[in-house]
């Protein structure tokens, strides 16, 4: 029954290409790639409570990976995208690594400095890179976007459920015991140093596929994409959506991811209606503004489902 | 079974242990008493691999532990408890339980969750199995703590005031498990300030003071012994 809403939500999502075409198609599209982003992040944030603001970079480690590859060696796109996971993963692991002693503030300044450095290597490097004019990538099946849709969907389908079987494993419980309190975890046989590593890695893989995927939809991969604003994007998505929340937190993306094409118009004001809804959804409802709709609609739908009893009037 | 030798610990300029070397053998009910900033807590931290020592080895049936990583520590048989407990809030009293019991690697999950069953029928805890650790009294989280160390079957058992803050009736069923576990052959190794428990359930003490070991024997030798008396207990101490 508690799988009801997200079934229906997928059904919505597999008729989407019914209803639009072309340019809310591509929105949506985009909305599928910060999905991937926010659901993977919320994983390692609110189920393993490791902040890091490499999760963008990790993406563009992806996208660049696959994009030279892929214009270099020709390999095969998908080949191209499973490779720039895979880098992703291991800049996952040397992150994770380097900040094993890291808490808090640290750790989330340390993954700060490593996304403005690969930023700024990006920018600067021409050869491999072409600096910021960023490199031309081939489209993935030709720029087909129903067929470039329904990719991002089954990725982002694959991740969660990938990522929710974690959570039900041993494995997850083992996250989040560390979430709660590390050394309490350690002193009853939670080997803290391998499954830390292990969340960089698999979250950042996670990261890295999605900005393969990214780079052959709109073919162009730039050092934008690992700007400090894409990650407060992330977080924002993520934070809305719900943190602790795998499949609020995709949602969160997509309803983000809409609200930017909406306003449009707003230019870089559009930033601040984000940070203002940021502060609204973690002052009134720090679990993410749409688990509380769910629980509220689900509140109302039992209410009206009750039968009256005899009597009660 | 556990012999530190020469153990040093310090925290910038600050020498929590001094040379410490004291031994603890097997099914033993151990007692471990001083004044605060003796280095109790510092020594079970060594112990259990939170705190690696500065200088000297700590051994466990012949092997060298005092560097391995904690979740070593506690596979080799040596659960500890914390003073202000350490039990993971938003999962279920069950769940606590299952991840010692998962970490050990050689139980199914049935055979875990009824081992869990076990632990917590005989804690008392059976009735709160699904509820968040959470909702639990502080006293309650001080059993559970010692259910999940309990998980492991450990031969070797570090309780750090297990008595603190906890309901005098709580207190009584808790010092009852505790002789039960020590009849069962565990080896506990015990740090309290709640002297009438210690002197009731404790068949030998070791008095510790600014880290180092001031005396060690039974508790009546302790309980009349004048640097023990002068630095902890107080003069008039009647247990």
């Amino acid at each position: 029954m508690k799988r009801l809403p997200a079934f229906g939500l997928l059904v919505l999502a597999i008729l989407f290409p019914l209803f639009y075409k072309d340019y809310w198609l591509y929105v949506a599209v985009i909305g599928l790639y910060y999905a991937l982003l926010s659901s993977s992040w919320s994983m390692l944030a609110g189920q393993v409570g490791i902040i890091s603001f490499a999760h963008a970079a990790f993406a563009a480690v992806g996208a660049y990976t696959s994009a030279i590859l892929v214009i270099r060696l020709q390999i095969p796109i998908a080949v191209g995208i499973l490779l720039g996971a895979c880098a992703a993963a291991g800049f996952g692991y040397l992150i994770g690594a380097l900040t094993l002693r890291m808490r808090g503030p640290y750790l989330a300044l340390t993954t700060l400095g490593f996304a403005e450095i690969f930023r700024i290597f990006l920018t600067a490097e021409y050869d491999l890179t072409r600096g910021s004019y960023g490199l031309q990538v081939p489209l993935m099946f030709a720029g087909n976007k129903i067929l470039i849709y329904y990719t991002g969907l089954g990725l982002l389908v694959m991740t969660l459920w990938v990522l929710y079987l974690i959570l039900d494993s041993k494995i997850g419980l083992f996250l989040q015991a560390m979430r709660e309190d590390e050394d309490g975890a350690a002193t009853r046989g939670v080997n803290t140093v391998y499954y830390r590593l292990y969340a960089f890695v698999i979250t950042s893989a996670f990261a890295g596929l999605a900005g393969g995927f990214y780079a052959h939809v709109v073919g162009l991969v730039s050092p934008r994409m690992a700007l400090i604003s894409e990650m407060g994007l992330i977080l924002a998505m993520s934070i809305f959506g719900g943190l602790e929340s795998l499949l609020g937190a995709a949602l969160g993306a997509i309803v983000l991811q809409g609200l930017t094409e909406y306003l449009r118009t707003f230019e870089e004001w559009r930033l601040a209606v984000f940070g203002a809804l940021v502060l609204f959804t973690l002052r009134f409802s720090p679990e993410g503004i749409l688990p509380k709709l769910y629980e509220l609609a689900n509140a109302m739908f039992h209410r009206r489902s009750q039968p009256v009893k005899a009597g009660s009037r | 079974m556990l012999y530190l030798d020469g153990i040093v610990k310090d925290f910038g300029g600050l020498r929590a242990l001094s040379h410490l070397t004291v031994s603890f053998e097997e099914g033993q009910f151990v007692g471990l008493i001083g004044p605060n900033g003796s280095g109790k807590t510092t020594l079970l931290n060594c112990i259990s691999g939170i705190y690696t020592p500065d200088e000297g080895t700590i051994r466990f049936q012949n092997k060298v532990i005092s560097k391995l990583k904690p979740h070593r520590i506690f596979q080799l048989g040596i659960g500890r408890t914390f003073q202000i407990s350490k039990v993971f809030n938003r999962l279920s009293v069950l769940k606590n339980l299952r991840i010692p019991g998962l970490t050990e690697g050689r139980m199914d999950v049935k055979t875990i969750d009824k081992r869990a069953e076990e632990i917590l029928t005989a804690i008392k805890l059976d009735h709160l199995m699904h509820e968040p650790a959470a909702s639990l009294s502080g006293g309650q989280k001080k059993l559970l703590e010692i259910g999940m160390v309990m998980m492991i079957d450990p031969r070797f058992l570090l309780l750090d005031e297990p008595f603190g803050g906890v309901h005098p009736e709580l207190k009584s069923q808790l010092e009852d498990y505790l002789l039960r576990l020590h009849r069962a052959g565990k080896t506990i190794i015990l740090i309290s300030h709640e002297m009438p428990s210690v002197f009731r359930i404790c068949e030998r003490l070791v008095v510790l003071d600014h880290g180092t070991l001031v005396i060690q024997g039974s508790p009546e030798a302790v309980r009349t012994d004048e640097r023990v008396i002068n630095a902890y207990l107080g003069g008039n101490y009647e247990a």
